[in-house]
């Protein structure tokens, strides 16, 4: 119950915030839709998810640094509601944001497509909007976990080395697949689309946990 | 204040230690005793406000025991926290919230959340209902952070420099209202100062703390009959400290 009065709180409080996120993120993509049509056919789908990435950062900044800031966290912590249930609430109200927010550009999207306005992207199918829907919150997970791990300072800082290290992975995947014999694993992942999304869950899931576990034990918790 | 006062545990604070950077909290000891003001008086950065939020757990000890009757602060959190009421130095948190939304929401965590003192506590505290907690001022944040912190009837109430920033009406209310909780409810009330007015004007104990050690707790009628007439609590302070 906990969990959910907290999160009911933080979709009350980021209503008014919300609205204007979206509309921000519609006029940033067309204006650049506008401005350079001939681009349009090869980054049309990439630059909509590149988009809905500045509002994954704008709701964990609203919903998380925020409140650590003006020491709104700290007040929770003084309710009778354990550090797990604060994490967990931040984490559900965030992924309901993300989806939302991601489902609402996928939607004037698919409306668009088929009012015959936008000609170069993708069908939507289910099985896109669940990967997009997996990404923004993979990458939602990301800036959360740094912002609960970290206090706001010091959270600047940790996004650049990880976005290195993230692309060295993806730079030198063959020989690190080759390194820990992984060959079999991953074609099976490339093979199984659903079940890459799933591993992708797994690994949400696994952060949200590491998360909860971690801040029993930091310092000051807000 | 309250319709029925119930038996209330004492908080029990036992060789708390914490490092946080280069600040030491060393084997902090004392009890909070109900129907009691206690002042934990000391200069800026002496640990006063550390020692509180150790005790609700926003900050971690490294060692020691904080308990509530048969609660421990860390192992029965929810149920020490029940019964605690905090009251932070600053807030300016939810400022789109109005006071009445604040109260529902904080409301909804407490089973004996009293309705009936919490509607009085605004009265008598002069807060309009509808105003949002950011058109008001550090006095009267200080007065909402009180009700919310009272109207669950807690057995403990902890106040990090519940007056600072507040006009002298201000102080004086919230200062009687303090006695008053401790006295008619039973509630053990410790805050934090530095001021020695306040102390003397309002506290049944003083613990005094220096550089992360506790360097006095007595009680201050003690202290009063047991020194010359001429005593007074800042020569006792400033000697404890210098």
């Amino acid at each position: 119950m906990n969990i959910l009065r907290l999160i009911a709180k933080d979709v009350r409080l980021q209503s008014y915030f919300f609205l204007p996120l979206v509309m921000l993120e519609v006029a940033g993509y067309l204006t650049y839709a506008l401005q350079m049509p001939s681009h349009m056919p090869g980054v049309a789908f990439g630059l909509l998810h590149g988009v809905a990435l500045i509002g994954d950062f704008l709701i964990c900044f609203r919903t998380m640094i925020a409140e650590e800031k003006n020491r709104a966290l700290m007040f929770i912590k003084t309710l009778p509601v354990s550090t797990a249930e604060i994490v967990v609430a931040k984490f559900a109200v965030n992924f309901l944001l993300v989806g939302l927010n991601t489902g609402i550009l996928l939607a004037l999207w698919g409306g668009g497509r088929a009012l015959g306005l936008i000609e170069v992207a993708p069908h939507l199918t289910i099985q896109l909007v669940a990967a997009g829907l997996t990404y923004h919150c993979l990458s939602n997970t990301f800036f959360l976990m740094i912002s609960l791990l970290f206090s706001s300072e010091r959270a600047v800082w940790v996004p650049f080395p990880a976005l290195f290290l993230i692309m060295s992975v993806i730079v030198n995947f063959d020989r690190i697949e080759i390194a820990l014999n992984m060959e079999a694993f991953v074609a099976l992942l490339r093979r199984d689309n659903q079940l890459f999304l799933v591993l992708l869950w797994i690994i949400i899931y696994g952060s949200v946990a590491t998360c909860c576990r971690i801040l029993q034990y930091k310092r000051v918790f807000a | 204040m309250t319709e029925a006062n119930v038996a209330k545990d004492s908080l029990i604070v036992d060789r708390l230690s914490a490092r946080l950077g280069d600040f030491q909290l060393h084997e902090i000891s004392f009890k909070l005793e109900p129907g009691q003001v206690t002042a934990l008086l000391g200069h800026n950065g002496a640990g006063k406000t550390t020692t509180l939020r150790l005790i609700m757990g926003i900050v971690r000890k490294d060692s020691g025991l904080v308990s509530l009757g048969s609660f421990d602060h860390q192992l029965d959190e929810k149920e020490f926290k029940r019964r605690i009421g905090f009251v932070q130095e600053e807030s300016f948190f939810y400022s789109g919230m109005t006071i009445a939304e604040l109260v529902a929401f904080v409301s909804s965590f407490y089973c004996d959340w009293n309705e009936d003192l919490s509607q009085r506590l605004l009265q008598m505290l002069d807060l309009p209902r509808d105003k949002k907690l950011g058109q008001l001022s550090k006095g009267m944040r200080t007065k909402v952070g009180l009700v919310v912190a009272l109207s669950h009837q807690p057995s403990v109430l902890l106040l990090d420099e519940p007056t600072s920033g507040l006009d002298p009406r201000a102080k004086a209310e919230a200062l009687r209202l303090l006695q008053r909780v401790a006295h008619d409810d039973a509630t053990a009330v410790l805050f934090s100062t530095h001021n020695l007015h306040e102390v003397d004007q309002i506290a049944d104990r003083v613990i005094i703390v220096d550089r992360g050690r506790v360097l006095a707790n007595e009680g201050l009628s003690n202290l009063r009959s047991q020194n010359a007439k001429s005593w007074n609590l800042e020569q006792y302070y400033l000697e404890l400290v210098s």
